[in-house]
């Protein structure tokens, strides 16, 4: 069992022991109207201290469902979740998580949105001020502390909403498709920005996706999953050179891993 | 890059235009701009198109008048009914005639004491209906086992017109202020229950899920996230509710041979064939209707400053 002492050792060998979450035989089944549905089956998994880890798949195939659980909002059918060696059992403060939509609420500032969190685990809001701040200014918002969410567009919400899980540090990011509804060139913004914030603080990162070229950028691996029921077909390990910038892309290794993954997924 | 170019980056454009240009969009990696190109001079066709000024500034007085003009008409026309012999002058009289009758009813010096009667009732019955309503609805909301076992009683009761109960609460309750007031409870309780039940069930899948990982209690789901979001539809609520309230007090009063009211005034008035009279009184019950649409919409704009005409966190 390892603290967050090892946080930031990105890339190094881990043994399973040294994992941030592990996943053994998990199975997620839901009860619908229409009949039990499988949606996950036998999912085993390490998430190593300060990697990038994404979940890649067609809609449907459960990666929001895995994280979700791995969250501790969604209980496992079968199999277990741990968390730095303790079963998930419900969510945790070191836990944080972003969405698809920011999910600011239109009556607070950004500020106070922001600050929320820290409003609901009961500490002080003063002392958090300024740092909510600081977080603002570092993802392009300082000048719009004191706006309301509607004044901002989409990308600069998904900012806020940043921020917002920046400002209590949980040492592990989930992600969910959080920049799913921005526009391409938006999306690559937010994209830089996010391995930026993840290089600077050595935080470990889940993200969800259905963009393979955005997985294999931003990721050290990528575990790739089967359609519905969600099965892990392979995680593999993106060996493409870090700090990463654009110009990623152009390598051919780059292109090698995105098909990989394609013909895993069959739409090669 | 820059984003001088306004790339729109929002899903169905949420951004107002005036929000964009100072935009600081923050390059982290130094990375070299691709291939966006600098700020340039503008051209004359330009300079021209964004100089000029918007065609629909100079509409406005038009559309004063217009509204002013079909006041006018409506009068007018009010006029020219029983005038022209297209409608029996003694059911309808024109608005000079309703204007000497409220007039006679302001100089008669008994006209507060039936205002302020009417007022009591639709006050007390609104805030008792409006706060049973409210306290109903949250409890419907937040315990899915109540609103398993009421929710057939309250479908039918919703479906039942609730101006039938009249009769039956002044045969219980007689002919006092205590009938008008429950009957006006009946009628305005059911839009702010049903608001306030839909309302705080409103927040979606990932505002819940924001809490749930925040480790948020009942409470604080329910005072953070699920009364501000159903807080416009609360609202929307309160004024029919409010509404609602006026009817049910006057039905009741109506009906029962009561001495004091603008609803008893009104039958009085039709009975003695004094339409004058009467249509005076119903321009004194539109007139507070009014006022207190007014009072609840100033409330609304000042409370709920965050309204686009859409409910809830998305």
């Amino acid at each position: 069992m390892t603290g967050d002492t090892s946080l930031g050792t990105s890339g190094s060998p881990t043994s399973s022991r040294d994992s941030v979450f592990e996943v053994s035989h998990l199975y997620k089944v839901f009860h619908t109207d229409s009949g039990p549905v499988m949606a996950l089956r036998d999912i085993n998994l390490d998430v190593r201290p300060g990697e990038f880890l994404s979940f890649v798949g067609p809609s449907g195939c459960g990666k929001s469902t895995l994280l979700n659980v791995i969250a501790g909002l969604l209980p496992a059918s079968h199999g277990e979740v741990s968390f730095k060696g303790q079963p998930v059992k419900e969510p945790s403060r070191d836990i944080g998580m972003m969405f698809q939509t920011s999910v600011l609420f239109p009556w607070r500032t950004v500020l106070e949105n922001v600050l929320m969190p820290i409003e609901i685990f009961g500490w002080d809001k003063k002392a958090y001020k300024d740092r909510a701040v600081e977080l603002l200014a570092a993802v392009g918002l300082e000048s719009f502390v004191e706006a309301y969410p509607a004044q901002l567009s989409g990308g600069m919400q998904q900012r806020a909403s940043l921020a917002r899980v920046l400002l209590y540090d949980p040492a592990v990011l989930l992600l969910d498709e959080p920049f799913g509804a921005l526009d391409e060139f938006t999306r690559e913004n937010m994209n830089l920005e996010l391995l930026k914030i993840w290089s600077a603080t050595g935080k470990t990162v889940i993200f969800v996706t259905h963009n393979i070229n955005e997985a294999v950028f931003l990721s050290d691996r990528v575990v790739v999953m089967t359609p519905r029921p969600g099965e892990v077909a392979k995680v593999l390990d993106v060996d493409l050179p870090r700090p990463r910038s654009l110009q990623v892309m152009k390598d051919a290794r780059f292109g090698e891993q995105v098909f990989e993954i394609r013909e895993l997924l069959g739409v090669a | 890059m820059s984003h001088e170019h306004g790339t729109p980056d929002g899903p169905g454009g949420v951004r107002p235009a005036e929000a964009w240009p100072e935009t600081p969009i923050r390059v982290v990696l130094s990375e070299p701009a691709r291939g966006v190109p600098g700020p340039r001079v503008m051209d004359e066709l330009e300079e021209r198109l964004l100089g000029s000024a918007p065609a629909a500034a100079s509409k406005r007085p038009t559309a004063l008048l217009v509204s002013l003009g079909t006041c006018l008409a409506l009068l007018l026309g009010w006029y020219a009914l029983p005038h022209l012999g297209l409608v029996n002058p003694l059911l309808l009289p024109d608005p000079i005639q309703v204007t000497r009758g409220l007039w006679l009813l302001i100089e008669g010096g008994f006209l507060p004491r039936h205002f302020k009667v009417t007022l009591t009732e639709v006050g007390i019955g609104f805030v008792i209906g409006a706060t049973a309503g409210f306290v109903l609805g949250t409890l419907l909301a937040l315990s899915p086992f109540l609103r398993k076992i009421l929710s057939p009683y309250i479908l039918a009761l919703q479906s039942l017109p609730k101006v039938v109960l009249a009769p039956l609460i002044i045969g219980w309750l007689g002919f006092g202020v205590e009938s008008k007031i429950a009957t006006a409870v009946a009628i305005c309780f059911f839009p702010l229950m049903i608001n306030t039940l839909v309302g705080l069930t409103l927040p979606t899948d990932e505002p819940m899920k924001l809490m749930s990982s925040l480790g948020a209690s009942r409470w604080q789901v329910y005072r953070k996230l699920r009364l501000p979001t159903a807080a416009p539809l609360i609202f929307v609520g309160v004024k029919h509710s409010a509404l609602l309230a006026f009817t049910g007090a006057l039905v009741a009063e109506i009906l029962v041979g009561s001495s004091e009211g603008l609803g008893r005034l009104v039958a009085t008035y039709n009975q003695q064939i004094r339409m004058e009279l009467a249509f005076a009184v119903v321009v004194i019950v539109a007139a507070m209707a009014v006022a207190a649409v007014m009072f609840f919409d100033y409330l609304d704009r000042k409370l709920i400053f965050w309204r686009e005409d859409k409910a809830g966190v998305r």
